[in-house]
């Protein structure tokens, strides 16, 4: 139990190569920090869910504008047999605000994607239905409300 | 095929997760159902980070009346992490008491609310009788019966001493006793048998994939809480077991509930007597020292709920403030319960996942091809469903 994440680090490590930036352990977080290059976030999610063989369960996207030329997406997780919770994060620069949808992995991201998409903008490909979510139908196009200038 | 919408919500004038919902419907059996969110999205993420960490632990406690201990306990947890403040034991025990004092009165809340539902008016009338007697106890602690502000950064607003001690002890120990007595008749009587067993079914692999948290994840045999899995507070320190049920249906969720008053009635029981004296707070500055993210997930009454807040060095507010509610993650997982149930069975599912009930108060029923409307509410809903 308590070296679980060691484990996972490994099996990370083997999925990713090079796409894996950073992982790292955060003990007062408790929480395994894992930061990947965007084109792999898929694949990241894949591999987490493999890992925990379909036991993951999908806390919630995060997402912030760092108000400098990108945005950080935060994935929280939580994997049932490791016990552990995991965070996943990617930056996407504002110039291609593109990522691929994990909707196919985990289902309960379906909402979530369509909260970050008309709140900064962020593009979820394959997202089976990307609308928007909690803003009134007449809200300007192109307008989110949480990107800073 | 001439099928009916029949859509529910949104509309009331104090709603906090307000969620219309479109049902559509196949003589008296739901085929397909369409969330709708965001009526009266407050922007409150946004205005929290135009506000200070002090005024926003009062503003995070009016995401949700109900629950509003869980959210500022969050926020107090989120931003001492992300401060590096370590809050003394006192508070972090004091922190539990009031959660689960909060949990109490919550869970009784909607338990009768979902007796009235299905037409057991007396039990209703109970629960929220004994719902009151938790009131008077929040109010005795923190001074006020719903708004509490009990939890701040660096520890709690205020203390218990002896007599405080004695009163809990003696509500909790008299409670116990009529808990015991309905979950009783939770087990064994027929009406509820014949409106809950069964009703609203969600498999365990269903639950996980569209990420159910709580009461409802528990009552398919998923084992998620975050009091044993991730333990905050006083949780690391007390005996707690999660309370999981595999029926999957709404008796189960309800009898997650049940017995999860009874184990909260424990910890609280076990906090007081093993509660350490000192300080219950520590000072904290008022600006940020250092630029860093804060995360804290709780569990709240209706599941898990995290707050995920990033810092900026020398900034007296926060510089993003993000809120994942519980009732929000379970959406997906209620629109799948409804999917193959009878019209009649709407309230008690979507009551079962305990919403903020008042979003579901209103309901219409248009016919989709001669474009005819008509507006009852959840009530007479509930009324026809019980002929």
């Amino acid at each position: 139990m308590v070296n679980d994440h060691l484990e996972v680090i490994d099996s990370l490590g083997n999925e990713l190569k090079e796409g894996l930036l950073d992982v790292r352990y955060l003990p007062e977080k408790r929480a395994l920090l894992v930061l990947v290059d965007k084109a792999l976030i898929f694949k990241a999610i894949e591999a987490l869910n493999k890992i925990s063989g379909g036991e993951m369960h999908l806390t919630t996207i995060s997402g912030a504008d760092l108000g400098e030329d990108y945005i950080e997406l935060t994935y929280f997780l939580w994997l049932l047999p490791q016990r552990l919770r995991v965070i996943v994060k990617t930056k996407l620069s504002k110039d291609d605000l593109r990522v691929q949808s994990i909707v196919n992995i985990a289902p309960a991201t379906v909402l979530y994607e369509r909260e970050v998409y008309e709140m900064l903008g962020v593009i979820f490909e394959g997202h089976p239905k990307l609308e928007r979510l909690f803003l009134p139908e007449d809200w300007p196009q192109n307008m989110y409300p949480l990107r800073r200038r | 095929m001439s099928s009916i919408d029949l859509i529910v919500g949104p509309i009331h004038p104090a709603l906090h997760e307000p969620e219309r919902f479109v049902f559509k419907i196949d003589g008296e059996i739901v085929v397909d159902v369409e969330p709708r969110l965001g009526y009266v999205h407050r922007g409150i993420e946004k205005a929290l980070s135009e506000r200070t960490y002090i005024k926003d632990i009062y503003l995070v406690e009016r995401v949700c009346g109900i629950c509003n201990v869980a959210h500022t306990l969050t926020a107090a947890q989120a931003i001492e992490q992300a401060f590096g403040v370590e809050v003394p034991r006192r508070s972090k025990y004091l922190r539990t008491i009031v959660h689960e004092l909060n949990r109490l009165h919550s869970h009784l809340l909607i338990l009768g609310v979902v007796c009235e539902l299905i037409g057991f008016d007396t039990l209703f009338m109970l629960f929220w009788r004994d719902r009151e007697v938790i009131m008077d106890l929040i109010e005795m602690i923190t001074g006020n019966r719903v708004m509490s502000a009990y939890n701040i950064i660096g520890g709690v607003r205020r203390n218990i001493g002896d007599f405080e001690v004695t009163q809990i002890k003696g509500v909790l120990s008299s409670l116990a006793k009529r808990v015991k007595q309905y979950k009783k008749v939770f087990m064994d009587d027929p009406t509820i048998r014949a409106r809950c067993a069964g009703v609203g079914y969600l498999s365990r692999a269903k639950a996980l994939a569209l990420g159910a948290v709580g009461p409802t994840a528990r009552g398919s045999g998923l084992e998620l809480d975050v009091r044993v899995d991730e333990p905050y507070a006083a949780y690391d320190e007390v005996k707690y077991c999660a309370v999981i049920y595999n029926d999957g249906d709404v008796w189960a969720r309800l009898m997650v509930r049940l017995d999860e008053l009874l184990a909260s009635m424990e910890v609280i029981n076990e906090c007081l007597d093993k509660m350490p004296s000192g300080p219950i707070r520590v000072p904290v500055p008022e600006a940020a020292p250092q630029s860093a993210e804060g995360v804290s997930v709780i569990e709240a009454p209706r599941g898990e709920l995290i707050h995920h807040v990033y810092t900026k060095r020398d900034d007296d507010k926060p510089f993003r403030y993000r809120i994942r509610t519980p009732t929000y993650a379970n959406i997906p997982a209620v629109c799948e319960m409804l999917k193959g149930c009878y019209i009649a069975d709407i309230p008690a599912i979507l009551a079962s996942i305990d919403p903020c009930f008042s979003c579901t108060d209103r309901a219409a029923l248009i016919d989709t091809n001669s474009g005819e409307k008509r507006i009852i509410d959840i009530l007479s809903l509930a009324r026809r469903s019980k002929k």
